[in-house]
């Protein structure tokens, strides 16, 4: 009788901490899909400018040549649509971890304002020839003050809230949160400031850009994803996670190596060159916090692998998992020259950004959100059968578009190191690949499209009013 | 639970049922659970230790600032490697300095062609360049100005300033010959550092411009010897393409004659 009375009582709690959260979350969520499908329109669109320039060549459609709509387009997608979705969820966590009702959701959502804005100067910035030509930090100069400020206000609030969480231990997703919260500042802080404002050798520059790039990656966007994974696994199983131990040494790991990153990149270059080495065995030293991630995840799912098949969240945060320990296995690789010398100067760099944003970040965070939305809005997802298109047409994408850049990427190295021949020989080496990678594109295109139409919908409440959910199986034919 | 055909009749009739639906029917929330670390692992994170501590070693080249090379790296040379681009002989190492001379300092008046503009008379076939080259070192050391007639059309408005504190007598020797060869045609002779250091020994005190009229003959030449590289064998060869183009402008460079009337139009 008391136990019952004690779940009540925890569901009303639920219920009213997704009630205090819907506004920010909400806001983060939409504002991110739509950024998201002008990203994936524009990476179709840049796609095919690089074997077709001629492709939407009209004097005023300028802004959409391959240099303006590239950078356009990965800075929509990191800044636009990772970062913010990503920090929707992890407001949503936070809550829901520190068993605490939102509160002042206002200087979020004034906040996201910011965020927003500074995107959006950022983008038509890039398009009006201002551009800086730095990867992941296209942007104008003006911009990442801006940037700056609004996330440092999210930061507070979520600092603020890990102050008022009700006492106890401290779950793995908040660790992960917490660390995303610090390191985003910091990294974004240090690239600015030794690429725009204290600027030093033009190499200084590249490898202070690549460090930025790969610190991303591995101390932003990873712990946002990995945060949610670790919440979303477990929670649908309804299982602890296995091994705490595990989930230490993948969380420490993961933030005393991912800071010495990226310069790998550039080995063999014009950098001293324990530079490319410290950055080299850093990558190859994150496979040990990689395969205690993936162990912990591996043995939290045994057995009930059938939840892959139904449930929306963890069908599409085991695919972004996997992916990630994907992304890490060739990362390492690619720190050996061996195979490096072909993946550093070629599509695959395109490869790898894509299998870590896209790939494993995005299809963890569209997990969340087929999971967060219906505890917002009250109603459940319209149809199971657009999250399975959405699924399959993401993965499909994805999955082609990694492979046919990397595959190519690496004919196109190849090309490039035969000295005696024309330059040329590298562009059609790698034309074949870069035409398959736009058929890969418009997949990729039409599920997120889609995507946005279906979050629409649960945003203007026009779901199904069902109290059961919608899964992915057969069991319930879509409403 | 699997109540799909009722569900709007719950709805109806009790609200509240389906108002905490998914935040009822959801699972615990998470916790992190106790198994203990496998042998395995522990295994595999040393495997990875050790590669990495062998990567560092080898590739960090002792953590030198000052070496963007791993330790024991040596530059080679790739099998069949040619070096890029045509050899060239000493003499047209020669013309190309003087190329580079005058499209520095003559550039700017008498155009890349050679053919003026204005008050600026032409160089191309001009008498003051295909004749003497005593009295050309004279002008391009000290200037010239006033009325000076070439090809019979009479210049005389603008004036030329002195080279001879701007150019050495090397450049000067290389941007003469080039002229000559250019505009000029003449093949079977360079004029050399030596010559011009003779000259500018006689001349080099002059502190006015020169008049047309105060220059040397027309058929003085600096007098010096060719240097080795000038040898027979290539003067006969070269003999012939000077003859034949001696009066068509440049032979080396076509597009000046494609360029020339075009320049005109835009005068």
């Amino acid at each position: 009788m008391t136990d019952n009375k004690q779940a009540d009582e925890d569901v009303l709690r639920r219920a009213a901490i997704d009630r205090s959260a819907r506004l920010p979350v909400l806001f983060f969520f939409t504002s991110a899909a739509v950024w998201l499908a002008i990203s994936v329109v524009l990476g179709f669109i840049q796609s095919v400018k690089l074997y077709a320039p001629g492709f939407l060549d009209a004097p005023w459609l300028f802004f959409l040549n391959y240099g303006r709509s590239n950078p356009a387009f990965m800075g929509a997608l990191v800044y636009g649509w990772a970062i913010q979705a990503g920090i929707g969820v992890a407001i949503w966590l936070m809550a829901r971890l520190c068993r605490a009702e939102v509160k002042n959701p206002l200087t979020l959502v004034v906040a996201g304002h910011f965020w927003n804005l500074g995107v959006l100067i950022g983008v038509l910035g890039i398009f009006a020839g201002y551009g800086t030509s730095m990867e992941w930090l296209a942007f104008p100069r003006a911009v990442w003050p801006i940037l700056l400020v609004a996330y440092s206000l999210m930061v507070v609030w979520l600092i603020t809230m890990f102050q008022r969480r009700e006492p106890g231990e401290v779950y793995i997703s908040v660790w992960y949160i917490l660390g995303a919260s610090f390191w985003f500042p910091w990294v974004y802080i240090t690239a600015n400031v030794f690429i725009h404002i204290l600027p030093g050798a033009a190499v200084a520059k590249a490898a202070t850009n690549a460090w930025f790039m790969s610190s991303m990656i591995f101390l932003v966007l990873a712990p946002l994803g990995l945060a949610s994974a670790y919440y979303f696994i477990p929670k649908i199983l309804g299982r602890p996670v296995y091994s705490s131990q595990l989930a230490k040494i993948g969380f420490w790991g993961l933030a005393i190596l991912g800071g010495w990153t990226g310069v790998q990149k550039f080995m063999g270059g014009p950098l001293p060159a324990w530079m490319p080495a410290v950055s080299g065995v850093a990558v190859i030293l994150l496979l040990v916090p990689i395969l205690a991630i993936a162990i912990n995840h591996h043995m939290t799912i045994k057995g009930n692998h059938s939840l892959i098949e139904t449930s929306p969240t963890m069908r599409f945060t085991a695919a972004g998992a996997l992916a990630f320990t994907v992304f890490c296995i060739l990362s390492a690789l690619s720190a050996f020259f061996s195979l490096g010398q072909f993946t550093q100067i070629s599509q695959t760099t395109m490869a790898f950004q894509l299998l870590a944003v896209y790939g494993f970040f995005s299809l963890t965070i569209f997990g969340a959100i087929y999971f967060i939305v219906p505890r917002l809005v009250g109603c459940e997802w319209p149809s199971g059968s657009r999250i399975r298109l959405h699924f399959w047409f993401s993965t499909y994408g994805i999955v082609s578009l990694v492979v046919l850049h990397f595959v190519g990427g690496i004919w196109q190295a190849a090309a490039y190191s035969q000295f005696d021949a024309p330059l040329e020989n590298a562009v059609s080496a790698g034309r074949p690949y870069a035409i398959g990678a736009s058929i890969a594109w418009a997949s990729i295109m039409v599920s997120n499209v889609m995507f946005l139409y279906h979050l629409s919908l649960m945003v203007l409440r026009l779901g199904r009013r069902n109290e059961n959910p919608t899964l992915l199986g057969h069991q319930h034919p879509a409403a | 639970m699997m109540s799909e055909n009722n569900e709007n009749r719950d709805y109806e009739h009790k609200p509240s049922v389906r108002e905490h639906a998914s935040a009822r029917r959801e699972k615990q929330d998470p916790e992190a659970g106790f198994e203990p670390l496998s042998l395995w692992f522990f295994s595999i994170c040393a495997f990875v230790l050790m590669i990495g501590g062998g990567y560092l070693g080898a590739k960090s080249a002792g953590f030198d600032f000052g070496s963007t090379q791993v330790s024991g790296y040596k530059a080679g040379t790739p099998p069949n490697f040619t070096p890029a681009g045509p050899v060239l002989s000493e003499r047209d190492k020669y013309l190309k300095s003087g190329e580079a001379v005058y499209k520095t300092v003559c550039n700017g008046c008498h155009q890349f062609n050679g053919r003026g503009q204005g008050q600026i008379p032409p160089l191309v076939d001009s008498e003051w360049v295909i004749n003497g080259t005593e009295r050309m070192a004279q002008i391009v050391l000290n200037g010239i100005r006033g009325p000076i007639t070439v090809n019979g059309t009479s210049y005389g408005a603008q004036e030329m300033p002195a080279q001879k504190g701007a150019l050495s007598d090397q450049r000067i020797a290389q941007v003469i010959t080039y002229v000559r060869e250019r505009f000029g045609g003449i093949t079977d002779a360079v004029v050399t550092k030596e010559m011009i250091a003779d000259a500018r020994n006689r001349h080099g005190d002059r502190v006015a411009q020169y008049t047309a009229g105060e220059l040397a003959a027309e058929d003085a030449m600096l007098s010096g010897e060719q240097p080795a590289w000038m040898n027979p064998e290539a003067d006969a060869a070269e003999g012939e393409t000077s003859a034949d183009g001696k009066n068509s402008g440049d032979v080396k460079d076509p597009a000046v004659n494609d360029k020339a009337p075009e320049s005109k139009e835009t005068k």
